[in-house]
């Protein structure tokens, strides 16, 4: 807990996801359902985000992006730390693990044939 | 025509109304009127002839105008009218002619022969004439030309020389007269008839000639009709056969394009398939770069939304902390402004010091307030983390992705589906073309067209020859029927006929008009030739010669013409032509003579008077007593003379007719 503590204190530059959401990432990217793999990713972060899941611990991990490139204005950090207000984790730390889950979710709508976000507009106007 | 009654009113000498008895009585056929010169016996043969004919003439053959025909001393007495009535009778015919002059309407005193009107009628047996039969009648029965052979003026002989001058107008209006009296114009018409019927009859004839010619050119213009719609239905039989073999080659192709025109449409099907799926692929692919383009955008559309319930959350406890704040402050200020009062011993408000009660009142407002701010619960901390979190929150903004990657999604999957049924069509169209021959196909078609249309130039033709065929069967038709309903040789026969009949009918009238002619003449010349012998007292004078125009020439005894007649002779000869034409034709006249013994010695006058007397029913006489005197009508004609009247002298311009005694009982 203190060395989350003192993760929490120390500003990521970095953030990444499991190998396995890695890999999700390519492959959207290869299948053209996203321009880039930080679009994929930045929309699983919302995804989850905005379905208010409890993500669990990644088991691996791998770093991908730059935070600059996947947070440049710090909107995505302030609103995990407004959903998720847990001092013990830092914000970027939790992006990663929303991030994870976000990215299998969207591979499994996809997958269904469409993203259809109507359903997570749905659960948030609820 | 006797006359048997002259009535004349205010007329040239007889004012008043005056009648003389004419009508002579069984054998008696004279009537003498004795007058000197200038007494009026002239003006009674113009009475007679104007009433008849509206012609008065002076001695000198001038003609006397309606104004000079009005008796003066009627005139003078303003009694402008004036007029004449003749009776007489024609056969068995009765007729009564009136004849007056009036002034015209608005005329009060006639000063010219315009100031005139006349008024003609006449009856006929008692029943009047319609007034336009009227002059026809009176030509009928006194034609006008002849009147000189009936109204007698021996003043004016030389017109009877006029007849013996061949050809001349005078000559053959006379001749012209004389023959219709005689009958001749009987035949001359039926000769004019019989001319117009001969023209007729030759135009019918020359119109069958012409048509039996016309009968062997239309024969032979059938012919050609004939051979020309055998010859265009033979044509149309050959158009036809092309046209069934045509119609068979297009047959055989047409099963065989039923077939192709299945694969060709597949094929045409095919290609626009493939059109259509390449436009959805290229759609798919673009909207599916508009989605990647919106995925890319989509996460802060859903993070404004997913945020939406933690920004009203915090802008709540905002309010809640600032108004806690804001209370703690205002104690704050209150109990340091109390504490300034107790540490001065001044109050504010008045100045003055403070009183110890004063000063524990103050003391317990401070305890009160410390009281109530102990109460009060602030955390600015918290406040400034809320305000901040609240300023990230603001920057999140909608931006409308997630609407349009739906509706991007929607059209993909609408493109995606239509892609893959293309696909499959594709798939189906291609498997049913396997095998085919396409290219091959089209020549086939194109070959069927140019069939086709060969076919309709050939239908045309064939449709045309058709038409011109039918159209020459028809004139054929109509011409046969025109032959047959025409001339045919048995009418062209029997016009021939008819103008043959016709013509040997003219030639005979005017045969017959030339020998009656001949005959009418040479009657008149015997009847004149015996009147001249027993009135010439010249035993040298054979006979008298007729001319064409009835002219009589004296011929001798030895046949030589007496080339200058005496003036005297010219009167016999006169008087022998008027009474062979009355024997030969004129029928039994009366004759109505002026002065007519003027030139004759008493001899001949004797001669011509008996002669008269006993050739004609009714001689009237106007004489003056140096011509045949009282005594000599007494002498040698008391047998013939019915009555006799007198002119006498009653003024200047008025003569009264009397009746005459001459001694004797008539």
């Amino acid at each position: 807990m203190n060395d989350q503590a003192s993760n929490a204190s120390v500003a990521p530059t970095n953030v990444g996801l499991s190998h396995s959401g890695h890999a999700i990432l390519k492959r959207l990217k290869e299948q053209g359902e996203f321009r880039e793999m930080a679009d994929a990713y930045r929309l699983g972060v919302v995804l989850a985000l905005a379905l208010q899941v409890t993500p669990s611990q990644l088991k691996d991990k791998v770093t991908v992006f730059g935070v600059s490139t996947i947070d440049p204005h710090g909107k995505l950090r302030a609103s995990i730390e407004i959903a998720y207000a847990d001092p013990t984790e830092s914000p970027y730390r939790l992006m990663e693990l929303l991030a994870d889950w976000g990215v299998k979710e969207l591979e499994r709508r996809l997958g269904a044939g469409s993203l259809d976000l109507r359903d997570v507009m749905d659960a948030t106007s609820a | 025509m006797i006359i048997t009654k002259l009535q004349v009113e205010n007329f040239l000498p007889f004012g008043g109304c005056q009648t003389i008895d004419l009508a002579p009585d069984g054998g008696r056929p004279l009537v003498v009127v004795f007058a000197p010169n200038g007494r009026g016996k002239s003006s009674i043969l113009n009475a007679i002839r104007w009433g008849l004919y509206g012609r008065a003439y002076r001695h000198t053959a001038k003609e006397i105008g309606l104004y000079d025909l009005a008796n003066k001393e009627a005139y003078e007495r303003e009694e402008y009218e004036f007029g004449v009535t003749l009776e007489f009778s024609v056969g068995s015919d009765e007729y009564r002619l009136v004849r007056r002059a009036s002034p015209r309407r608005l005329v009060s005193q006639p000063r010219r022969d315009a100031d005139y009107q006349v008024h003609l009628s006449m009856a006929k047996n008692g029943f009047q004439l319609p007034q336009d039969q009227v002059l026809h009648e009176i030509n009928q029965v006194a034609p006008e030309q002849i009147s000189r052979f009936f109204l007698f003026d021996g003043e004016l002989l030389d017109q009877y020389e006029a007849l013996l001058v061949e050809g001349s107008d005078q000559g053959r209006i006379i001749r012209e007269a004389i023959e219709r009296v005689l009958g001749v114009p009987a035949l001359v018409r039926a000769r004019e008839d019989l001319r117009l019927l001969e023209r007729a009859a030759i135009r019918d004839h020359s119109r069958d000639e012409s048509q039996m010619q016309g009968l062997a050119d239309q024969q032979a213009r059938l012919e050609d009709l004939l051979n020309d719609a055998d010859k265009l239905d033979e044509q149309s039989s050959v158009l036809g056969a092309q046209i069934d073999q045509f119609q068979q080659d297009l047959e055989i192709l047409e099963s065989q394009l039923e077939g192709a025109e299945r694969a060709l449409k597949n094929q045409a099907d095919l290609n626009a398939a493939k059109r259509a799926s390449e436009e959805a692929e290229q759609r798919l692919a673009t909207v599916e770069s508009e989605a990647g383009e919106a995925r890319a955008q989509v996460w802060e559309d859903l993070l404004f939304k997913a945020m939406k319930p933690f920004e009203e959350h915090l802008a709540e406890e905002a309010k809640v902390l600032m108004a806690a704040s804001s209370q703690r402050e205002s104690i704050s200020r209150e109990v340091l402004r109390l504490s300034k009062h107790l540490d001065d011993g001044v109050c504010a408000t008045c100045g003055q010091a403070l009183q110890i009660a004063a000063q524990r009142n103050v003391q317990d407002q401070l305890a009160e307030l410390d009281r109530e701010a102990s109460r009060i619960l602030t955390d600015p901390v918290r406040l400034r983390k809320v305000m901040g979190q609240q300023q990230h929150l603001s920057q999140i903004r909608a931006n409308g992705a997630l609407r349009i990657l739906t509706a991007l999604e929607s059209q993909r999957n609408t493109l995606t589906l239509r892609h893959i049924e293309l696909e499959a069509e594709i798939e189906r169209l291609q498997e049913e073309l396997e095998g085919q021959d396409t290219e091959s196909m089209k020549t086939m078609r194109t070959r069927a067209r140019a069939i086709e249309a060969e076919k309709g130039d050939l239908e045309r033709e064939k449709a045309a020859a058709d038409a011109e065929s039918e159209l020459k069967q028809r004139q054929a038709v109509a011409l046969r029927k025109a032959m047959e309903v025409g001339t045919t040789s048995e009418r062209h026969a029997l016009s021939r006929i008819r103008r043959e009949t016709i013509a040997k009918l003219l030639a005979i009238a005017e045969a017959t008009i030339e020998e009656l002619r001949s005959r009418l003449r040479l009657e008149v010349q015997a009847h004149a030739t015996e009147a001249f012998k027993r009135m010439t007292n010249q035993p040298l004078y054979d006979r008298l010669e007729i001319n064409e125009s009835y002219g009589l020439k004296i011929v001798d005894n030895r046949s030589r013409e007496v080339p200058l007649r005496s003036a005297g002779n010219e009167q016999v000869v006169a008087l022998a032509l008027i009474g062979g034409l009355h024997k030969t034709g004129m029928g039994s006249g009366g004759m109505v003579m002026d002065t007519p013994f003027g030139r004759l010695d008493p001899d001949h006058r004797t001669n011509i008077i008996q002669h008269l007397a006993t050739s004609s029913p009714q001689v009237v006489m106007l004489v003056h007593e140096g011509e045949v005197s009282k005594d000599f009508v007494i002498q040698h004609l008391a047998d013939f003379v019915t009555r006799a009247f007198e002119l006498k002298d009653k003024g200047v311009f008025l003569t009264e007719v009397r009746a005459a005694s001459l001694g004797v009982a008539l």
